[in-house]
């Protein structure tokens, strides 16, 4: 029983783990282009005595190359030993780098050139619940009302400074564990293998 | 042996199951130029995610009629470039975890080679060497196909590749995308002979569409473009001018390859007077191959057929592959 686990949603810093209920099996960086993802897959396989019973990618937002190949490897994978596919945010995945305190959340990560990702995220008794869709703020664009009033920022790579009444939550784990408890949480059929899709965040500025 | 394939270099989202002896036991393509239609031209990223949510359905449909589904075959090809960068790496990523799974061993194809060996598959007795026409939206080359492992570029064309000038042209003229088969199907009302359009013809075995576009942009100022019949009229003398010149370069690569067979292969091969010109021509000095239509335009059977090839001249893939997007077009 272990559950393979793909978060290439980073550019350059994409991780392949096995989990088993929750704890890190193995783990491996993704370093490079689509070849990568295969490589650090592998190896990590090789080295993994329990077999894989299911699977549980990154869908998103992020690096537009890291998730496609992500995901279609996931694909791939789960689509080949007919195994359950489950998706979850990448947003999602830092979130739960923190354990959940206070009520709300807002999670941001870097989208490149300047741009920013955002999500609110929820505190229930299993974990962080996302309340708004993936959001994408282009550079020289103002943050959504809503961001401004989340009382809590997980904000790893200190991408933003926190505003009046904002306090920063800082990561108590790694995203491998991050990813580990979250496979653990996902259960059921998955997604059908034709209805996996990447989320692309909402752009902001577009919506005005 | 028996080679699940996968295509996703652009907007069509292909798998199939090709054998050794070039049978074609299936071939799934879900096309996506209807989403595309409305851009007027394929937008990368939307052919990207539309890969993703219809590719495990397609390789599903492609595994169907083979007993034992994946356990039933020996090996998966997938396009590794030329092509979009997206698109390749999810084709190329799907592909590496299936066969991650399942053990199967993986070989990389070049899509344009592909193309060619379309051929393979419809006329398995074809050996090189032969001169191969290869017209499509991004390529219009002349190769001299002497062996599996020596393909040489005769020509290629200097701006806009042969299905481009279809699109840009039939955007002139008010018609859809893409263009190629919608000026077929308004030439075949039109005459061709009521314009005279250049019939630009490079030296070495080179192409240039964009004086002959820039004709028909001059030739519409005078007329009206909302006239059905000059429409068809045009379309038809475009189209002549187009196969005239492709085919006159096909003649003298031919010849001077002293070649007794030749192949037309690409999207644009499956145009209806491409092919009843070439073998009109050709029909007293070489054998002629050119696939069936929907072996021409991108498919998954076709980087079957070159799967096999490859894999019989250098073995499968052993290192994990990359999608290369500017992979140079007929490299092995
Ligand atoms: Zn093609």
């Amino acid at each position: 029983m272990a559950e393979l686990v793909l978060d290439t949603s980073v550019r350059g810093a994409g991780l392949v783990v096995i989990s088993e209920g929750g704890a890190v099996m193995g783990h491996r960086a993704v370093t490079g282009g689509v070849g990568s993802v295969h490589e650090s897959l592998r190896d990590l396989l090789k080295v993994v005595p329990s077999p894989v019973t299911a699977v549980l990618v990154a869908r998103g937002p992020g690096s537009y190359i890291g998730v496609r190949s992500g995901l279609a490897a996931g694909l791939g994978f789960a689509q080949g030993r007919g195994l359950p596919i489950h998706l979850v945010g990448s947003l999602q995945v830092v979130a739960e780098t923190v354990d959940p305190v206070g009520a709300r959340a807002l999670v941001l990560r870097s989208a490149g050139r300047g741009g920013l990702l955002g999500q609110l995220f929820s505190a229930t008794e299993v974990g962080w619940t996302a309340v708004s869709p993936s959001q994408l703020v282009s550079q020289g664009e103002d943050f959504p009302p809503s961001w401004l009033e989340a009382p809590g920022v997980i904000d790893p790579e200190g991408v933003a400074s926190v505003g009046a009444g904002q306090r920063r939550l800082n990561p108590g784990r790694g995203l491998d564990r991050a990813l580990a408890r979250l496979a653990a949480a996902a259960e059921g059929p998955g997604v059908p293998y034709d209805q996996v899709s990447a989320d692309y965040a909402v752009r902001v500025g577009a919506q005005r | 042996m028996r080679l699940l394939a996968i295509e996703t270099s652009c907007d069509e989202t292909a798998a199939a199951v090709v054998e050794s002896d070039w049978t074609v036991r299936s071939s799934v393509v879900a096309s996506q130029a209807d989403a595309h239609a409305r851009y007027g031209g394929v937008v990368p990223e939307l052919a990207a995610r539309m890969h993703l949510e219809r590719l495990g359905g397609v390789v599903d449909q492609a595994l169907e009629p083979v007993s034992g589904g994946l356990t039933g075959v020996d090996g998966i090809a997938v396009t590794r470039g030329p092509g979009l960068v997206g698109c390749l790496a999810v084709g190329v990523s799907y592909a590496q975890g299936l066969a991650l799974a399942t053990g199967l061993p993986l070989v990389g194809v070049n899509h344009m080679t592909g193309h060619v060996l379309a051929a393979k598959l419809a006329e398995p007795g074809l050996e090189p060497p032969f001169v191969a026409l290869v017209v499509s939206g991004g390529h219009t080359d002349l190769i001299h196909y002497r062996a599996d492992d020596d393909v040489v570029l005769m020509g290629a064309t200097r701006d806009d590749a042969a299905g481009e000038a279809f699109d840009k042209v039939a955007r002139m003229l008010g018609l859809a995308y893409p263009g190629g088969p919608e000026i077929d199907r308004a030439a075949g009302s039109g005459n061709p002979g009521r314009y005279r359009l250049p019939r630009p013809l490079l030296p070495d075995f080179n192409f240039s569409f964009s004086g002959l576009k820039t004709a028909v942009l001059y030739l519409l100022r005078g007329l009206d473009p909302t006239d059905p019949q000059v429409v068809a009229d045009v379309a038809a003398s475009f189209r002549l001018a187009v196969v005239e010149t492709l085919v006159a370069q096909l003649e003298a690569a031919a010849e001077s390859a002293g070649a007794s067979r030749v192949v037309v292969a690409g999207g644009v091969a499956s145009n209806g007077l491409l092919r009843a010109t070439v073998r009109e021509r050709f029909a007293k000095v070489a054998e002629v191959v050119i696939p069936a239509p929907s072996l021409c335009t991108d498919n998954a059977a076709m980087i079957g057929a070159a799967g096999l090839v490859r894999a019989s001249l250098r073995g499968f893939d052993l290192e994990p592959l990359d999608a290369d997007p500017s992979l140079r077009a007929y490299a092995a």
